[in-house]
């Protein structure tokens, strides 16, 4: 049986502009990685990352803290997020 | 001396006897310390003995720009003051940007000391090489924008750069600031130093060339670097510093309700995309900075109708979602009084909150506040608990007199105030972002996010650490300390700062280009002296590392809800940063400069002097 896991992704602040909407929940094949989810944002919305004026985080964390990087695997119920972390505030 | 980047003089102002007069900037102490930040803390060593209280004739305030202050280069506005704070009573560092610093460098100075006090109230003009000493009686009670507008007019320019203090600073409000051509000297209470010396606003206009060393070559680096602030500062520009508010809020970060919590569930009312939909009206900039960051705002209706201020994130957040209130409107009217009565947001953002808990503990009542039901989430609160700090009435003159007195005349409240050496918090919460916390800790003015150095980028992106690992945040508070440091005592803004090739691995050649001088291999040295220079200042002051340490919120109550809901900065988890800190800065465990690493940064000198 193919399983799926959902996550959310939101799409924060000047993000939002680029992508039109705040949030969506997208549905992967179980086993699915962070690197999944980079292909999916680039097929979409042709999105490219790693880009230097978007954070991507993963439960509140850079994917790049994850240990396995870009080869994190995901779970039911994450939450990714993409920032226009640059600087201070 | 320097072929470019310098005026190589320094004006002092003795508003007691309405006298002044010109001292030539020391070629030594640019070599050691560049300008801007570094200098003014030189001054401050060399002349505020630390018995001198803030309200004394004996404090000074030392302006001091950097070497590409008025350049042509993009953002080339800031410059730096240090003068002992009224709200922490120890030594106080801040930059700002506006025309002021530009036009003091073209008026031919690359410094201003102000000192002494008048016998009544007085504006100051700088002409060139001239000043003149006007009676400013008739101004008292003007807000600070009406003063830049008075100070233009009696200087018959327009382009002055000005400066002001407002009503609150006249009555010595503690968190009172100076208006900088609609910039802020925002934090600690410059704008009451200057008001207890009788100095109602200074105007300044020059005519001098600013000499560069090599022309071409600052051409070029300004072509190059507007092209990139064209992509890199896109964001900036479209949206401002407010498009971290939805980004922090996410992160669960933001202050809530007196930091009670650190997620605001109506983050949508007060965020980037509200701002732009509903109240904004153009962009407003810093002298030659194309990023245009500041965002003019208007309240087009509702209550607050006709409200209009240029807002930025501390101030929604610590206005805003900290007093609980999802009125943006009522956010704008509150910044609008502030920048009226010469406030600084983020110090009266933490007091109302502070208020608007203790009222609803039952600790204050209606009584105090004349009248006011401080609740949180009522901007009219809001409003009218800035009104009573700034006309010092009611519990309004007991916040007027800053945290630390709060502190000594109510030790039962304590566990509700959020500062460090008197210092109010910024709008990031530490248990959210550890780094923050040190940041907090050990900033040279108190909890400031820029002094102590902004951390979210790199505990959101580091491959060493993430946002709640305690190891490793030693040594990036260190790093970004010490680039802010130099940065601050360059003269550019620090949106700009990659632009022109200030990272932690300086290079690009821009400051070669300005002043002919090799400095870039320097610059994080330079940045290290400046910082150990302040700790030493600040250890005679009686700083040590019990004032390095974080509230007992912080320390001792989990998150209770939201995205970081749980977590805590314990003071045991806070030590392994702050020893690992004092490590990477060769201080002691007291958080003193050893004597070796004083001698290694060429400082003893100061230190015998
Ligand atoms: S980026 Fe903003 S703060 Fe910096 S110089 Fe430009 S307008 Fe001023």
């Amino acid at each position: 049986m193919n399983q799926t896991i959902k996550i959310q992704i939101k799409y924060l602040s000047t993000i939002r502009d680029q992508i039109g909407h705040k949030q969506e929940e997208i549905h992967f094949s179980k086993g699915a990685t962070l690197e999944d989810v980079r292909v999916w944002l680039n097929t979409h919305y042709s999105l490219s990352l790693p880009n230097s004026q978007i954070t991507p985080t993963l439960n509140g964390k850079g994917w790049s803290q994850y240990p396995l990087k870009l080869s994190t695997q995901l779970k039911e119920g994450d939450t990714v997020f993409l920032l226009p972390i640059v600087s201070g505030g | 001396m320097f072929a470019g980047g310098y005026m190589g003089k320094i004006l002092r102002i003795n508003v007691s006897a309405k006298k002044y007069h010109i001292e030539p900037l020391k070629e030594d102490e640019v070599l050691k310390l560049l300008g801007g930040r570094g200098l003014a803390a030189k001054r401050y060593y060399d002349e505020i003995d630390p018995d001198v209280k803030p309200f004394d004739a004996d404090n000074k305030i030392f302006f001091f720009t950097g070497p590409l202050t008025g350049l042509s280069l993009p953002s080339t506005t800031k410059f730096q003051l240090a003068t002992k704070s009224p709200e922490t009573g120890r030594y106080l560092c801040s930059n700002c940007g506006g025309n002021f610093g530009p036009q003091l460098k073209m008026a031919g100075f690359d410094g201003l000391i102000v000192e002494g006090r008048a016998s009544g109230w007085t504006y100051v003009i700088i002409k060139n090489d001239e000043v003149v000493f006007g009676d400013a009686h008739d101004w008292q009670g003007r807000t600070t924008t009406e003063t830049l507008q008075l100070l233009r007019e009696a200087m018959g320019e327009k382009k002055a750069g000005v400066m002001s203090i407002g009503p609150a600073a006249e009555r010595r409000v503690r968190i009172s600031y100076i208006n900088v051509d609609s910039r802020a000297f925002g934090r600690g209470g410059p704008g009451a130093v200057l008001g207890s010396k009788k100095v109602k606003g200074i105007a300044v206009f020059g005519t001098k060339k600013i000499p560069v060393a090599d022309e071409d070559s600052i051409d070029q680096i300004r072509k190059r670097a507007l092209e990139n602030l064209k992509t890199t500062r896109a964001n900036h520009t479209k949206y401002g510093t407010a498009q971290y508010i939805e980004v922090i809020n996410e992160l669960g970060a933001l202050p809530t309700r007196n930091f009670q919590t650190t997620y605001f569930e109506d983050g949508d009312q007060i965020d980037a995309q509200m701002m732009r939909q509903k109240y904004y009206v153009k962009n407003y900039a810093c002298y030659r900075c194309p990023v245009a960051c500041g965002k003019v705002l208007e309240v087009k209706d509702g209550p607050y109708t006709g409200a209009r201020a240029r807002v930025e994130f501390e101030t929604i957040g610590l206005l805003g979602p900290n007093c609980g209130v999802a009125d943006f409107g009522a956010v704008i009217k509150a910044n609008q009084l502030c920048d009226e009565m010469g406030l600084d947001t983020i110090s009266a953002g933490n007091a109302v909150a502070l208020a608007m808990e203790l009222y609803e503990r039952g600790i204050i009542d209606a009584s105090e506040t004349e009248n006011v039901e401080a609740r949180f989430g009522s901007g009219d609160a809001l409003i009218e608990m800035i009104r009573l700090i700034g006309e010092r009435r009611g519990i309004g003159n007991l916040f007027a007199k800053g945290m630390n007195h709060v502190v000594k005349k109510h030790p039962e409240w304590r566990q509700y105030i959020l500062s460090v050496k008197g210092m109010p918090f910024a709008a990031y919460d530490p248990r959210a972002f550890h780094g923050n916390g040190l940041t907090y800790g050990t900033s040279s003015r108190g909890a400031c996010h820029n002094v102590g150095g902004w951390t979210i980028r790199a505990e959101l992106q580091s491959g060493d650490y993430d946002r709640y690992a305690l190891e490793g945040k030693g040594e990036l508070v260190k790093t970004i300390q010490d680039n802010r440091a130099y940065v601050d005592s360059l003269g550019i803004c620090t949106v700009v700062r990659s632009a022109l090739g200030f990272s932690d691995n300086p290079k690009g050649g821009t400051l070669e280009a300005a002043t002919g001088h090799d400095f870039s291999p320097h610059l994080m040295e330079i940045g290290s002296r400046i910082y150990t220079l302040e700790r030493i200042i600040l250890n005679r002051e009686g700083i040590d590392r019990k004032d390095d340490l974080l509230p007992g919120r912080i320390t001792n109550e989990p998150i209770p809800s939201g995205p970081a809901k749980g977590h805590v900065l314990s003071q045991k988890m806070y030590d392994i940063m702050l020893d690992e800190y004092y490590d990477e800065r060769g201080w002691d465990q007291n958080g003193v400069p050893k004597p070796e690493i004083i001698e290694g940064l060429s400082l003893k000198a100061y230190l015998n002097s």
